[in-house]
């Protein structure tokens, strides 16, 4: 007690008029400097490269090689890259676009709309799309008109007649006698990509019109020709070709689609699928046999070569011998390099006003304004002796905003989710959207996009999420709640202080760990543990990530436990002992009623805390969304979905950008009752719980 | 039978449950010591052929061999820092607002509830306000520490408020009535008294949220770093991903090289985090808290 008493006990000293002046000067010199810098800081003197995943390794590979401040490369898809590089010429928007496919008139529209005037095509390149396997799949050959059969969302239908039918088919045996007895399985980029895009119109569309041409169309229309079916047999799965590569390891009866450079990197891990005869290697696809190839796109706008140093060079250097040439780092990577001539850069002709950010600016000085007043501030009033009316008012008045900010900083989360909510809501019916049992959030970028409407039923989603937290609570409870009545009850001294210590630093350990360990660990074992019992697992399974969700949510949850049970009065339990009850008859019928609040507390905590689990379940689930209790296929939560759909373009205007704040909203919904009803018991069990964990 | 051997022979049954039911907890308290160590004992074994100079001090690369997490560890640096001198502090003033100053007001009582709510919320959700508060309203530039560590300290600032006030409410009523009773005033006391005594368990508390901030993921997943940075950030305005975020993209490479070094750097993370936890809890101690 003496220790927390010696500072109050210290006499306070007078005020030094010089050290208050040198003080105030300071103050004044913070402040301005805090008004300019952010200003400068956030000015951005980098280079930021967006688009295209298939460029993306090209990208690395040039950026990686120059010195001075590192660019920024960013793979989210060619439509949506294009789409954040046309928002404007500001430091907001990215400089160089990579593109798999040439800029749309439509996306050109959009660019010329935002003030981009000046946009330079760079062809880089050629690239194949390939179909890939895991080397050891038995599938190696397939013609065009199979894998449209495999792939389109309407076929004609095989058993003869008239009509379209929705896909029917399972397996590629189906489609053709010689095919292996596979089912059909096909992971690809999502609706953002321009692979996917080359993939529709080079592969797709021609097999679907040649149909058409001897089909009757009953039941079906041309325009509908590139949508891929949403039931399963078609995967999104991301801008990550490397993600990809791993997921068809992990899978070895699925297909990815992807450019050539993955399959050129990974030579011992993926086998190409030949169309048509036609095998993908890099000559082939120069000479334009392959039928899948198309060419590769740099887009940049010369209005930023001023503004950002070293743009010019990284954008030439993509066309250097030591990149581009015979022997190259790019070619090496798997690029077929254009056989024209590379690119010669202009010098712009006005540079760009700089930027001015008055809303930042404004944020960060009132920041900085409250932080003075509650550190000096505080410290002054500690120090003078007769503390003036005025500095008092004034600190007790910023400590006040500070609290209506933080208090408001809800409201603005909220709001952040609300808005972009209600924009979906005006073209997705609410009906279909949380009682729909589809869950395919397919959506064009682009008007002219062909793509299905696509299927929004959130159902799946949450019960991904819901099955995710019940395993998760299933391993976690249990163990949790006989470790807090161990440590409560049972051990001795020496084991409690080791153990309030050992879960309060568990506690701390970040979910990537954990994430890493069902990646790399949980999820393999699971599926060898599976398929020794005779049932098919994948690699990456709900029960491996539900499990080590589990393992994460125990810190804290005995934590919270152990706070609930020590927060009871000692009496009760000594009285019980006292007349001859056992240990274990005092927890069962004296602590743990008694504590049953606070442990229902620390039980909804752990579940929104499994609700709002990210990483791991990103590294551990997969992606696609079943409707159904197989804990043993992999599945999506409503969180990996957030992650999943960012599409990174800064104009929220569009169904599939809005809808990560959608699925926020929905988690934020249901998370924030059940946080209410931890809170409301918390109070009445008169625990104080850990505030950080 | 006498009744009294029934009651022994009761007794006896009841200490047999005991026994068994103390074996049940004890095993389940180790189980969960066990399932704990297990993801560390994983890194620790999968760690080998990615530990070494390059690995600790190189930048970012698209080959495994030269890949370091040199520019993470920085870029993780830079983004502690706004939760540092920002989130922080303002995270306990307003916890000394809340509970020494603003107590009975209705405006404060709400405020408070904003914050606990805000504190429980899963971290992902401060990434879409990230995104679309600090990116598109306040135009941060993407995949910089700057905007890794703004959304970070939106993300601890609620935590910070309830650390903070979970400290001052540990400090016992009599040092402020002992304030009041020589005339100071609730800023004074605040000042001269309160703080003194609740400053050892906000210091551990701070070092417990920067520990959770070094680990936190999820929201930066939302505001564009799911990408690759190249070269070391020299400032908070370059780019640079913070080292939960690379080892995540690392983890998602299917060069084995490129899995050993993702549990490099998540070695290199939990002792970072260990770390930091470590000296909160030993500042706490030597601070004199409960």
């Amino acid at each position: 007690m003496n220790a927390r008493f010696r500072s109050a006990e210290k006499p306070l000293r007078g005020h030094a008029p010089a050290g208050r002046l040198r003080v105030g000067a300071g103050l004044v010199v913070l402040v301005a400097w805090l008004a300019g810098a952010p200003a400068h800081a956030a000015a951005r003197a980098h280079p930021v490269v967006a688009g295209s995943s298939t460029v993306f390794p090209l990208a690395v590979a040039v950026a990686e090689r120059r010195s001075g401040p590192g660019a920024l490369v960013l793979p989210m898809g060619t439509g949506a890259g294009i789409a954040w590089f046309c928002e404007g010429l500001g430091q907001a928007a990215p400089d160089l676009a990579m593109a798999s496919r040439a800029m749309l008139p439509e996306e050109a529209a959009a660019c010329l709309a935002a003030g981009v005037e000046e946009v330079d095509e760079y062809l880089l390149g050629r690239d194949g799309i390939v179909l890939v396997a895991a080397t050891g799949s038995t599938l190696h050959e397939l013609s065009m008109d199979a894998l449209w059969r495999a792939l389109a969302v309407m076929v004609p239908d095989p058993a003869g007649g008239e009509a379209w039918v929705p896909n029917p088919h399972h397996d590629w045996r189906e489609l053709d006698a010689a095919l292996p007895d596979l089912p059909i399985r096909v992971f690809g980029p999502p609706a953002t990509s321009g692979t996917r895009d080359a993939l529709v119109k080079l592969a797709l569309r021609p097999a679907c019109e040649r149909a058409l041409a001897s089909w009757p169309r009953a039941g079906f229309e041309a325009r509908r020709c590139g949508e891929l079916r949403r039931d399963g047999a078609w995967v999104d799965a991301g801008e990550n070709d490397d993600a990809l590569v791993a997921r068809l390891r992990a899978d070895p009866a699925a297909l990815g689609v992807m450019g050539f450079g993955p399959l050129h990197r990974n030579p011992g891990r993926l086998a190409a699928v030949c169309l048509d005869g036609q095998c993908p290697t890099t000559a082939s696809i120069a000479a334009g046999e392959y039928p899948l190839s198309r060419p590769l796109f740099l887009y940049l706008k010369p209005a930023r070569l001023a503004a950002v140093p070293g743009l010019e060079a990284l954008a030439g250097d993509f066309f250097s011998t030591a990149a581009s040439g015979p022997e190259g780092y790019l070619v090496r990577l798997g690029l077929v390099p254009a056989t024209t001539a590379g690119m010669a850069l202009r010098v712009p002709t006005a540079p760009l006003a700089p930027e001015r950010n008055l809303a930042l600016t404004l944020t960060v000085v009132a920041v900085a304004l409250v932080l003075l007043a509650v550190g000096p501030g505080l410290a002054l009033l500690r120090r003078a002796r007769p503390v003036g009316a005025a500095l008092e008012r004034g600190v007790g008045g910023m400590l006040w905003a500070a609290a209506a900010v933080s208090g408001a900083l809800l409201a603005v989360v909220l709001a952040t989710l609300v808005i972009p909510t209600v924009g979906f809501f005006r073209h997705v019916s609410p009906a279909a959207f949380f009682g729909g049992t589809h869950w395919s959030p397919e959506s064009a970028l682009r008007a002219s996009q062909v793509m299905g409407e696509g299927a929004f039923g959130v159902l799946p989603v949450l019960l991904g999420s819901a099955l995710v937290a019940a395993v998760a609570l299933a391993l976690a409870l249990p163990l949790a709640l006989a470790a807090a009545l161990y440590a409560h009850g049972w051990a001795g001294d020496r084991f409690r202080r080791a153990w309030r210590l050992g879960t309060r630093l568990a506690a701390l350990v970040p979910a990537v760990v954990y994430g890493l360990f069902a990646a790399l660990t949980v999820g393999p074992a699971v599926a060898a543990a599976a398929g020794a019992l005779g049932a098919r697992a994948a690699v990456e399974s709900m029960l491996a990530a539900g499990l080590v969700v589990g393992i994460m949510l125990l810190p804290a949850l005995a934590l919270r436990i152990g706070e609930a049970l020590e927060a009871l009065p000692g009496s009760a339990a000594e009285s019980a002992i006292g007349l001859g009850a056992t240990r274990w008859e005092t927890a069962r019928d004296i602590i743990l009623p008694a504590a049953a609040p606070g442990i229902g507390a620390a039980l909804l905590l752990a579940v929104t805390r499994a609700l709002g689990e990210t990483v791991v379940v990103l590294m551990a689930a997969g992606l696609a969304a079943h409707w159904g209790l197989g804990l043993l296929d992999s599945g999506t939560t409503l969180t990996v979905q957030m992650v999943a759909l960012m599409a990174g373009t800064h104009e929220l205007d569009n169904v599939r950008t809005q809808l990560p704040f959608v699925l926020g909203m929905f988690l934020a919904m249901i998370v924030l009752p059940l946080n209410a009803w931890a809170l409301r018991l918390l109070r009445r069990s008169d625990v104080t719980p850990s505030p950080v964990l | 039978m006498s009744p009294l051997r029934r009651s022994s022979e009761l007794t006896a049954g009841r200490h047999r449950r005991d026994a068994v039911m103390r074996r049940v907890v004890s095993v389940g308290a180790w189980l969960l010591v066990l399932l704990l160590a297990l993801p560390l004992l994983d890194l620790l074994r999968r760690a080998g052929p990615g530990l070494g100079w390059t690995t600790l001090v190189a930048a970012d690369s698209m080959s495994a061999a030269d890949a370091g997490m040199g520019g993470a560890l920085r870029a993780s640096a830079l983004a502690l820092l706004p939760v540092l001198l920002v989130a922080i502090p303002l995270g306990l003033a307003v916890a000394v607002f809340l509970e020494e100053i603003g107590r009975r007001g209705r405006g404060p009582m709400l405020v408070d509830h904003s914050i606990r709510h805000l504190a429980m919320l899963p971290p992902v959700i401060f990434g879409l306000l990230g995104f679309g508060g600090l990116v598109v309203m306040l135009g941060l530039p993407v995949g910089t520490p700057m905007l890794a560590g703004a959304v970070l300290g939106l993300a601890m600032l609620p935590r910070v408020v309830l650390a903070g006030q979970h400290a001052l409410r540990a400090v016992p009523a009599e040092v402020r009535e002992a304030g009041f009773a020589m005339g100071a005033s609730p800023l004074r006391v605040v000042a001269g008294h309160v703080l003194p005594c609740a400053a050892p368990a906000m210091l551990g508390a701070s070092f417990s949220v920067l520990a959770r901030a070094l680990g936190e993921a999820a929201p930066l997943l939302l505001v564009g770093f799911a990408a690759f940075a190249a070269g070391r950030p020299g400032g908070p305005g370059e780019p640079g991903l913070p080292l939960p975020v690379q080892v995540f993209r690392w983890a998602a490479s299917p060069d084995p090289l490129f899995a050993a070094k993702a549990a490099a750097a998540a070695l290199v993370l939990v002792l970072g985090v260990a770390a930091l936890g470590l000296a909160g809890w030993v500042l706490e101690r030597r601070g004199g808290a409960s």
